[in-house]
């Protein structure tokens, strides 16, 4: 008996082929003369060492030793069965689940049905009408237990689940999600997806089987902020590799284990950033715009078209005015970002705010004087990510800050040209809240709309330094009203250090001006 | 036969269309939790068995019943010896015979009792059967053809009368609201008609054929409409269409409540409205099945995971 493992059988084999497939003589010459004057029986064990295992099976090896034996006669392959016992085979299958299948064949020409049938069968019942009661279904008590499911994003790729698939390729494959807490991300989802899948519905279809089964509340709206990456076997992804082509088709690739890892996301960010905020009579409207250079008169549509139907609508009797500055009628000309807020009220002309919108107003004017207060206090120690430029000596570098309630983030976008690519060595850093001491907007006069801020921070020598940044106005205001906020909220003694430091240079100066 | 013990609590909601598969579905998160192979044919029409046990599935040739709650790939039982597609399927409410349709020009019956004298009809018609459908009297099936008529059967008597709401458009679909008090059909013209239907309201003339009478003619969509469905509450109507979309119209006036569409949705074939006639589950044409809010209009949950044309779906509830 030969198997294709023994090395022996291989080589013999191979000289066979070439020998019986050359027409012109010239292997066998070759490897005849060889072989023969190398070895006179058989194969050399000296020559072949690790033949010495599979000594038993040499006799048969040398057997096979012929060169008139050809590929196609030594049955190397199972004997491919015959047409007809392949369809007895299948016939036999689908008589054994026929067998489970109860089958009623329709009968032509049956006579009609006794008097007794029809009376039993056919009889009409009164149809009456129903109570109105206002039962919910079991349906409607259901959608309310889980209103989340609603809004999930990625239920378009729930096509591509293998598991829900007959008759389909699929591939299994074990997903590590690295963006998970710990306890949580050293378990990998085993998605089984459809073949015909590219990357990116592949990175979909993952965050819909993790919705699913648990509360996403923390995963991003959008795929793009999603790469999946080659990973290890315990899940840590390769940082040598890049990730993979959004656009490929996940069958090119062969991997078991893949990581799906979050990256910054700019794009998203900085749209949920413009969320504009409109009181109207006892309530709000709230929504989003796309750029900061929207009129005034774009957005008292926006509102009217909301409030379309719940109030009486005459487009001209309608103003706007900042929630912050009553009796200040805004122009309707000027844009969104001239306003320094995203607030706003709406009342009709010539008449009074309703006093619940004042009280909020001077809520909030108390709260922040210069900006009004965008979002609820707990929004503000949530992970956010900004663009700014970070900036050094002579030259300014892209990178994106991420600002959560314990870390700063600098992260270096990457550079296209390549001046900017010799110029920008910006690491990434990151610092830990407790060592930032404060936050604040250096200039804000600057051309263009953009404005300076600066970040002081206590480093591991103990000394008080600083990086400064730049972006534009609105972001600035936003980075620098963000990071206070949470300083306050913190109360870190770094800070309180800095402050008293401040304040004991002030009053040093203060003093020499007077003394 | 009454509610199935474990299965009375439970929504059921299935689709089926081009892609020979019938997908279950956790109605109120959009996960789909069984497929089975409908094997050598498209799923023309759906149905949930009265014990909710079972869906029957009309498709070529065949009806056949797959197992609701098991995990079951095969069908349970199969009925054949139809000649052509089947394309309607429904059930007597006690579950005592199921009716079918199909393009071999009749209604047909079949009895569905356990013993064993066996009581099949059949009713043949000038044009291949479109629709089926029972009156909630249990005693008529209405029948709708190609041809464009609307056949009333008696079944008891075998007695039958017909309609013609309009000249040489073909009926896509019937529908008589849960009161017996309306019957509204819809044409490839996109028009839908409605009639107001005169039963025995004594049980004296209880034989008596039901009468229509002509209530009012919608023109609802500009294409070919394909279903018509009254609402459980008998409040609504709803009409599917090639137009990519399904309108909502209130039987109280039989005028337009809500337009249902959205941006990637082709031709809607067939709603289903649920127990209490808040929501309706479309299936259309892009592969997916989307459940609205017949109130707002907007569209709640998607069942993505077809991977063809979702022609047919069949939807129980239950009443919390």
């Amino acid at each position: 008996m030969a198997f294709f493992d023994n090395p022996a059988f291989i080589i013999s084999h191979i000289q066979n082929s070439f020998v019986s497939g050359d027409d012109t003589g010239l292997c066998e010459l070759v490897i005849v003369q060889d072989e023969t004057s190398r070895r006179p029986v058989g194969i050399n064990k000296s020559a072949w060492p690790w033949l010495a295992a599979n000594a038993e099976e040499d006799d048969e090896t040398e057997l096979a030793h012929s060169y008139d034996i050809t590929a196609d006669s030594l049955g190397t392959r199972t004997r491919p069965r015959s047409d007809t016992a392949f369809k007895l085979d299948m016939l036999k299958k689908d008589k054994l689940i026929k067998g489970k299948v109860k089958t009623i064949q329709w009968k032509e020409n049956v006579e009609m049905p006794s008097e007794e049938d029809l009376d039993a069968l056919f009889k009409k019942k009164i149809v009456t009408k129903r109570k109105k009661d206002a039962n919910t279904s079991l349906l409607t008590e259901q959608l309310d237990k889980f209103p989340s499911m609603q809004s999930n994003p990625f239920s378009e790729y729930a096509k591509f689940n293998g598991q829900t698939q007959v008759g389909i390729p699929t591939k299994k494959i074990n997903i590590f999600l690295t963006m998970l807490p710990e306890g949580e991300r050293e378990f990998p989802l085993s998605v089984c997806v459809t073949s015909n899948a590219k990357v990116s519905d592949l990175i979909g279809l993952t965050l819909w089987l993790y919705s699913c089964d648990n509360n996403a509340a923390f995963l991003s709206k959008s795929l793009e902020c999603y790469t999946l990456n080659i990973a290890e076997d315990d899940g840590e992804p390769d940082r040598d590799f890049p990730p993979l082509d959004n656009r490929e088709t996940i069958s090119k690739f062969g991997f078991g284990t893949l990581a799906l890892v979050e990256k910054v996301c700019p794009v998203e960010t900085s749209k949920s950033l413009l969320v504009v905020k409109v009181a109207v009579g006892e309530g709000f409207s709230m929504f989003q715009v796309e750029t900061l250079d929207i009129k005034m008169s774009q957005i008292l549509e926006l509102v009217l078209k909301r409030r379309r139907g719940m109030m009486n609508v005459d487009g001209p009797c309608y103003i706007l005015e900042k929630l912050s500055e009553p009796g200040v009628t805004l122009d309707m000309d000027s844009t969104l970002e001239s306003q320094g807020t995203f607030e706003f009220c709406l009342h009709r002309e010539h008449s009074r705010r309703k006093a619940s919108i004042d009280a909020e107003a001077i809520a909030i004017k108390e709260k922040s004087p210069e900006i009004g207060n965008m979002e609820g206090p707990f929004a503000m120690l949530a992970y956010e990510s900004f663009s700014a430029n970070i900036l050094h000596k002579l030259w300014s570098t892209e990178i994106h800050l991420g600002i959560s309630s314990h870390q700063i983030e600098i992260d270096p976008v990457q550079q296209k040209g390549t001046v900017n690519k010799l110029l920008a060595k910006q690491k990434a850093v990151t610092y830990p809240m407790i060592i930032i001491a404060s936050c604040d907007t250096i200039d804000d006069k600057t051309n263009a709309g953009r404005a300076m801020f600066r970040l002081t921070y206590k480093s591991a020598q103990n000394e008080f330094k600083f990086v400064d940044f730049e972006s534009d106005r609105l972001t600035s205001r936003k980075i620098v009203q963000k990071v206070q906020q949470i300083l306050d909220m913190r109360g870190s003694a770094v800070r309180t250090e800095f402050q008293s430091n401040k304040e004991k240079t002030k009053s040093k100066r203060s003093s020499m001006m007077f003394s | 036969m009454t509610g199935g013990g474990a299965l009375a609590d439970q929504v059921i909601l299935a689709t089926g269309g081009y892609d020979h598969t019938i997908r279950f579905w956790q109605a109120h998160s959009g996960i789909c939790h069984r497929t089975v192979q409908h094997p050598d044919s498209q799923v023309n029409a759906l149905e949930v068995t009265p014990d909710r046990q079972t869906v029957a599935v009309a498709g070529h040739q065949h009806i056949r019943m797959y197992d609701v709650a098991s995990g079951n790939a095969n069908p349970v039982v199969n009925y054949e010896g139809v000649s052509k597609n089947v394309t309607a399927v429904g059930f007597h409410e006690e579950g005592k015979w199921m009716f079918t349709g199909g393009e071999d020009c009749s209604a047909r019956i079949w009895d569905l009792r356990a013993r064993n004298l066996q009581c099949q009809r059949i009713f043949q018609v000038n044009a291949p059967v479109s629709c089926v459908l029972i009156h909630p009297n249990q005693g008529e099936l209405i029948v709708g053809d190609q041809s464009g008529s609307i056949h009333f059967w008696d079944l008891r008597t075998d007695h039958n009368e017909q309609l013609v709401p309009e000249a040489d458009a073909s009926i896509t679909s019937v529908s008589v609201d849960p009161e017996g008090s309306y019957l509204a059909s819809v044409n490839n013209r996109g028009n839908c008609y409605v009639w107001t239907l005169s039963g025995p309201s004594s049980g004296a003339a209880a034989a008596a054929c039901t009468q229509a009478r002509p209530k009012t003619k919608i023109e609802a969509h500009r294409r070919y409409a394909l279903r018509c469905r009254f609402s459980p509450d008998s409040t609504l109507l709803a009409t599917t269409s090639a137009d990519q979309t399904t309108r909502i119209w209130k039987t109280a006036d039989f005028g337009l409540m809500t337009e249902l569409k959205c941006a990637n949705q082709r031709w809607v074939w067939d709603c289903a409205f649920s127990g209490d006639s808040q929501y309706i589950f479309t299936a259309s044409s892009d592969n997916v099945a989307r459940l609205w809010s017949v109130e707002g209009g907007d569209v709640k949950r998607e069942y993505n995971g077809h991977q063809k044309a979702i022609v047919a779906l069949a939807f129980s509830d239950g009443l919390a």
